[in-house]
């Protein structure tokens, strides 16, 4: 069983600061990534919806690790925060099975369903958004936005 | 976690379902199991009130897209009361708003669906 793990660093020479959450791939602790990002508000000037669009985003992309990626094996969900200069980089790693799929509702937006839900909300709040199959194992999904 | 999950009817027909704290992946079945003991128990009108709702996600809206969907068969309704813009924004990126009546009180839900508190 893997346990949750938090590392904070500050790689030189830029001034970037980074932070890495490590946690088990199960709903219970979705809450853990969130909760990381209030503990950054408190650190640094987040604007409201700035911390409301990268928690939704997060969540989107921890929850899709947490359903589709290890099926019943059960493994890890990795996120990488990286604060720069007002921005914030978030990269939500797992080495399961891939992304949501696309789903059919006549009730959603059809174009938003075409990549899958989860990602077209992520993009929706985001000014950068990278989603790659890692080599033959797992995915990534990169997004950020500025702070303010 | 922060959240629960209450009803509170209001006579025999409606239903107000109140949300606190934080719906995800994790507590949205709970939501899922409230909205379909509403529906099950005969509700025509339910109102889900996510004024003291602090964060919701994908998964919450698949509980409100499947809750529509077994009410209109029976000529049942289904409103949001939501106020907060933050949360307000996920309902606007899926077009979800264009489908579900949203109202920034109970009272103005109320009032749509003609039921006394």
């Amino acid at each position: 069983m893997t346990e949750p793990q938090l590392e904070t660093a500050i790689r030189e020479p830029s001034d970037t600061s980074v932070l890495t959450l490590r946690f088990p791939a199960k709903p219970e602790y979705l809450v853990l990534g969130r909760l990381v990002l209030s503990g950054l508000a408190s650190a640094e000037p987040i604007e409201e919806d700035a911390l409301s669009d990268l928690k939704l985003a997060l969540t989107e992309a921890c929850s899709n690790s947490v359903r589709h990626a290890y099926a019943e094996a059960g493994g890890a969900v990795d996120v990488r925060y990286e604060i720069s200069d007002g921005y914030l980089a978030i990269e939500v790693e797992d080495d399961g099975a891939g992304f949501d799929p696309p789903r059919r509702s006549d009730l959603l937006e059809p174009e938003l369903l075409e990549e899958g839900l989860g990602l077209a909300i992520i993009r929706a709040v985001s000014e950068e958004l990278a989603y790659r199959p890692r080599d033959g194992r797992g995915s990534s999904v990169r997004f950020g936005r500025s702070l303010r | 976690m922060n959240f629960s999950v209450r009803s509170e009817p209001l006579g025999e027909s409606a239903v107000v379902i109140v949300l606190t704290g934080e719906v995800d992946l994790y507590t949205a079945p709970r939501f899922e199991d409230e909205l379909g003991r509403a529906i099950e128990g005969g509700s025509r009108h339910v109102i889900v009130d996510l004024t003291e709702t602090t964060f919701i996600d994908s998964t919450t809206l698949g509980v409100i897209v499947n809750g529509l969907r077994r009410l209109r068969p029976h000529g049942a309704e289904l409103m949001l009361v939501l106020s907060d813009p933050n949360l307000r924004k996920i309902f606007q990126i899926t077009g979800l708003d264009r489908v579900v009546p949203v109202y920034e009180t109970r009272a103005a839900a109320l009032d749509h669906c003609s039921v006394e508190a």
